[in-house]
């Protein structure tokens, strides 16, 4: 498959509890956007919104209950658990706000993980050259409790590029790192992004978001507001500002800088 | 994901807990190590009583009376179904190579100043032939003591040595029960152990019945065949005549028992093999402690790593490849457990010969059995917990602290 793969979803629905209808929660209600190659995309909301929940049925690791979710000419639904296993392995890179790095394996082996489980084998050169690409090269052989959280995260970059998946989904990727290794990191997602790797972004960093190609605003499980990161993030902030002012409390509204 | 790197990556993820891992092989060791030696004490047991029996002489058939019951009536009393006459029969049959009748009892013996008391058994010329005895020096007993209730004895090795000390019994004077007998030869040492005839003496059977214990009966009849295949047609064709010479109604069962060495062989083969298998169950039971504690340390291996499990699955891991991992680890540490274990089963089997002086032999069989048990009892117990982790859901996994 090429580096290239477009994502479509139509009205994905995630409803947790299906069976039990008092208990039933729509996480995702209704869902559908394309995502074009090659895009940088950001997706902010308030904690609950559904947000994570989407990330997790993009990346394969979840599956929508209702709706059609189009990776390149791959409709995932039809996916048995081996096949999506391999999707994620071949064309979908993690980026975690925790790293989840293994912590008794090296940088370089944390970065062979994916190629372990590949279904044509690649030497380690190329887990080599993934380190590399995140400038962590003399690196390979520390542990990751011997690395700052910023080198933590670019290890896991690497993990995450390693088998030269066409999109990296990244869940908060700067959220534990303070704002001088949370810029590197974001630089070298940038870089990664100009070089062609599609990527979408779960944040509630607004700047971060706002330095992307594109933002989606979800809410209760639904998209209300889509377009250009910079028009999204100021429709945000002012929609924040006035719930602030209408509520009297001004509770902690996540994200509202 | 391959065999080697999963072998690899189980090995590290054991290591990195090294002591838990030890305890929790520490169980499967003990385990296969108590088989291990369990068996060996076995087959030791049994290969002892092999050629033990087998020193008792070739192609042997031991008669012994017996009380059957007769006419609805058990008799009582001694048993003295067997005669000369029985044994002189029986001698005429074509496959017997030669018969060795004897007369049992127990007797004081003096010598000089010296006491002892020992069995002292009425034998015939042939009863050194067909017992496999030999005489290390002096004379055996001949027809013509028998016939003329000579006051003749062989001694046994240990009486030899008990009785005379360093002296040579030969031509000395022996009392048995206050008569005086001639020591004629000393029969050599055949092991010491149950009824060995080294703490034995013998004399001629004539004597023993007529002169020393006033009984016409024998206790049991020795008869070699001439071929071992023939043995059960002999024994056949000897009970018949017995049965016939005895009386003996149809209804009536046998007042005699024939054995043969193959019969006693397989009767103490059966007898030590229930032992070991006993023991063996026994300690087996400890293999299936060992097992379940890898199970326990599998299932909390799992929960602990339960992230790590998420992980693997998010780089693309599928559920197959998470299985095999944890069974491989569960194998890991059952077969170590297991390889160690034999070792230390040789090192028991050997102390157990060393300072308990039995014999032991560790059957290769026993290898084969603990490895492949090891590795069974990896699986089955490690199926368990390597299943939980492979359904994990993987948005639930990565989720856990």
């Amino acid at each position: 498959m090429s580096m290239r793969a477009p994502i479509a979803v139509e009205s994905l629905v995630k409803v947790y509890n299906p069976h039990r209808p008092e208990l039933a929660v729509r996480a995702v209600d209704d869902i559908s956007f394309v995502v074009e190659a090659g895009q940088s995309v950001a997706i902010i909301g308030p904690s609950g919104c559904g947000k994570s929940t989407l990330l997790n049925i993009l990346g394969c690791l979840d599956r929508p209950t209702g709706g059609r979710y189009w990776l390149g000419e791959r409709d995932v639904a039809q996916l048995d658990d081996d096949e999506l296993a391999a999707v994620r392995n071949q064309h979908i890179g993690f980026v975690f706000q925790s790293f989840n790095l293994l912590p008794r394996m090296s940088a370089l082996e944390n970065v062979e993980l994916p190629l372990l489980y590949a279904s044509r084998p690649r030497s380690r050169d190329a887990a080599i050259s993934a380190l590399a690409r995140v400038g962590l090269a003399e690196r390979a052989h520390h542990l990751p409790n011997e690395m700052s959280g910023g080198q933590k995260q670019r290890v896991a970059i690497a993990r995450a590029l390693v088998t030269e998946p066409s999109m990296l989904l990244c869940d908060e990727p700067t959220g534990a790192l303070d704002s001088r290794t949370s810029r590197d990191v974001l630089g070298l997602l940038q870089r990664l992004n100009d070089e062609g790797t599609t990527i979408v972004m779960v944040t509630h960093d607004l700047v971060v978001a706002r330095s992307l190609h594109r933002a989606l605003h979800m809410r209760d499980g639904r998209i209300v507001d889509d377009g250009p990161s910079a028009v999204v993030v100021d429709n945000f902030i002012h929609l924040s500002e006035e719930e602030a002012c209408k509520s009297e409390r001004p509770s902690a509204q996540l994200g509202a800088r | 994901m391959q065999v080697r790197e999963t072998i690899r990556s189980a090995w590290r993820s054991l290591t990195s807990n090294g002591l838990r891992t030890g305890l929790t092989a520490l169980g499967m060791v003990i385990g296969v190590a108590a088989v291990i030696a369990v068996l060996g004490v076995g087959e030791g047991a049994q290969r002892s009583v092999e050629t033990r029996i087998r020193s008792l002489g070739s192609n042997l058939i031991t008669i012994r009376p017996s009380r059957g019951a007769s006419r609805g009536a058990v008799r009582g009393g001694s048993v003295e179904s067997l005669s000369r006459e029985d044994a002189l029969a029986i001698a005429a049959f074509p496959g017997v190579a030669a018969v060795g009748p004897q007369a049992d009892g127990s007797a004081q013996l003096r010598y000089l100043s010296q006491n002892m008391n020992a069995s002292v058994n009425g034998v015939t010329a042939d009863y050194l032939r067909v017992r496999s005895l030999e005489v290390a020096t002096g004379l055996g007993l001949t027809a013509l003591d028998d016939q003329q209730r000579r006051r003749v004895a062989l001694v046994g090795a240990s009486v030899a040595t008990e009785l005379f000390g360093g002296e040579s019994p030969l031509g000395k004077r022996l009392q048995i029960n206050g008569v005086a007998f001639r020591v004629v030869g000393v029969l050599a040492a055949k092991g010491s152990g149950w009824n060995s005839p080294d703490d034995a003496v013998l004399i001629p059977l004539a004597t023993h019945q007529k002169v020393l214990f006033g009984q016409d009966y024998l206790s049991s009849i020795n008869v070699e065949v001439v071929d071992e295949d023939d043995s059960s047609t002999v024994e056949a064709q000897v009970s018949q005549l017995l049965r016939l010479r005895h009386g003996l109604r149809p209804e009536d069962e046998d007042d005699f028992d024939i054995r043969s060495q193959t019969d006693m062989l397989e009767t103490m083969g059966e007898v030590s093999g229930t032992f070991t298998s006993l023991l063996g169950s026994v300690a087996a039971v400890s293999l299936l402690v060992g097992g379940i504690g890898i199970m326990n340390i599998m299932l909390v291996s799992v929960r602990e790593r339960t992230r790590e499990i998420g992980v693997r699955m998010a780089v693309g891991a599928r559920r197959s490849d998470v299985l095999l991992q944890f069974l491989v680890e569960a194998i890991v540490v059952s077969l170590g457990g297991g390889v160690l274990g034999i070792a230390l089963g040789f090192v028991a089997a050997a102390a157990i010969a060393q300072f308990g002086g039995w014999e032991t032999v560790v059957p290769s069989y026993a290898i084969a059995l603990s490895l492949g048990v090891s590795v069974v009892i990896g699986v089955v117990f490690g199926v368990g917990p390597a299943r939980r982790a492979a359904h994990l859901d993987p948005v639930e996994a990565l989720r856990q602290e």
